[in-house]
């Protein structure tokens, strides 16, 4: 067989996954369409407005973001990195033994200094 | 064959050769009974196949372009997610499950919010991001052109979009496994290199973000 064909079953194996997809974004196509084909339609200014009720908007609402937030994505970042590395170490756990256990436990001991620290400094913190 | 038969050698040949090893699974799922839905879409199979390719190379294209063009930059942050998506799709095209799925989650799921928060931390207005950097841009452009031109030139990578990186027979046990079995093993050295880039980073990013760290104190 060449590897031409062979990518092919490959890829037919994922046919249910183009499937799945499929039928998501038809879901939200058709429920889409339906509503607007069916839908009454009488548009006023008032209706038309981002906000029909409450209070009139006063300002733009794309402020700063809080650099706080980008402090916290950074940090997850790192971390989940770190949880990617032990899918695979879990899955050949056994075959590593004791020597894998050992070299896993240096990894997580240095991410354990990298979270003493940013918790010291005060990196978890709100304010 | 078993998984405790596997040669190890194959596996050796790193990340992208551990890809492969799909060869002799294609039997266990039923002698190809998947593959009769598929017939009357395509008579030709290699149709089929870069059709698939076509299809992820000309979305990542796009989308890249999307990136660079878009006036709005969360339009451009949306594109780019788009882009990972597919880049992913290359990856299972190319056997390497456990790749696309890091893929998604590294990128789109971590690296993505990091630029949209800096989007939303700087407060990009629409058309304040554009520089003159054609001159740059274009350089930077033939080079990676140029590059991509030679690889493809080169013997044995014509055909490197439509075949697995290894083809071969001896390998059944699972993507994942693969890249445990080499990266914990072969890899060790740079695997614990990874832990002490990540740990430097950790650092760096506390003291940039917290005031008065670098200060001495009074």
């Amino acid at each position: 067989m060449s590897g031409v064909d062979l990518l092919v079953e490959y890829l037919a194996r994922y046919s249910s996954i183009l499937i799945f997809i499929l039928l998501a974004f038809g879901f939200g196509v058709v429920t889409l369409l339906l509503s607007y084909l069916v839908q009454p339609k009488y548009p006023e200014p008032e209706k038309l407005s981002p906000y029909e009720c409450g209070s009139e908007p006063f300002s733009d609402s794309r402020i700063p973001f809080p650099v706080r937030y980008y402090v916290i994505a950074m940090l997850f970042v790192i971390f989940d990195i770190e949880v990617i590395f032990l899918y695979p170490w879990a899955v050949t756990f056994k075959q590593l033994g004791l020597i894998g256990f050992i070299e896993m436990m240096i990894f997580i001991g240095l991410f354990v200094v990298a979270y003493v620290y940013a918790w010291r400094k005060g990196a978890l913190e709100w304010d | 064959m078993s998984y405790t038969k596997r040669q190890r050698g194959v596996a050796l040949n790193g990340l992208w050769g551990s890809a492969g090893g799909f060869a002799s699974k294609a039997d266990v799922h039923g002698d190809g009974n998947y593959l009769d839905a598929l017939e009357w879409l395509t008579p030709n199979r290699s149709i089929m196949a870069q059709l698939v390719f076509c299809y992820f190379a000309s979305v990542i294209v796009i989308t890249a372009a999307l990136v660079v063009a878009s006036r709005n930059p969360v339009y451009s942050a949306l594109s780019l997610l788009v882009m990972f998506f597919h880049v992913a799709g290359l990856y299972v095209t190319l056997h390497a499950e456990f790749l696309a799925a890091i893929h998604i989650i590294v990128y789109a799921g971590a690296i993505l919010v990091l630029y949209l928060f800096v989007v939303m931390l700087l407060n990009v207005k629409r058309e304040e991001r554009f520089h003159r950097q054609a001159t740059v841009a274009v350089l930077l452009g033939l080079v990676l052109l140029g590059e991509a031109f030679v690889l493809s030139l080169q013997k044995g990578t014509q055909h490197v979009f439509f075949t697995p990186a290894v083809q071969s027979d001896t390998m059944v046990a699972g993507n994942t496994e693969s890249i445990g079995e080499v990266l914990y093993s072969a890899y060790l050295f740079p695997f614990e290199i990874a832990s002490l880039i990540l740990l430097v980073a950790m650092i760096g990013a506390v003291i940039l973000s917290k005031k008065g760290l670098l200060e001495p104190k009074s």
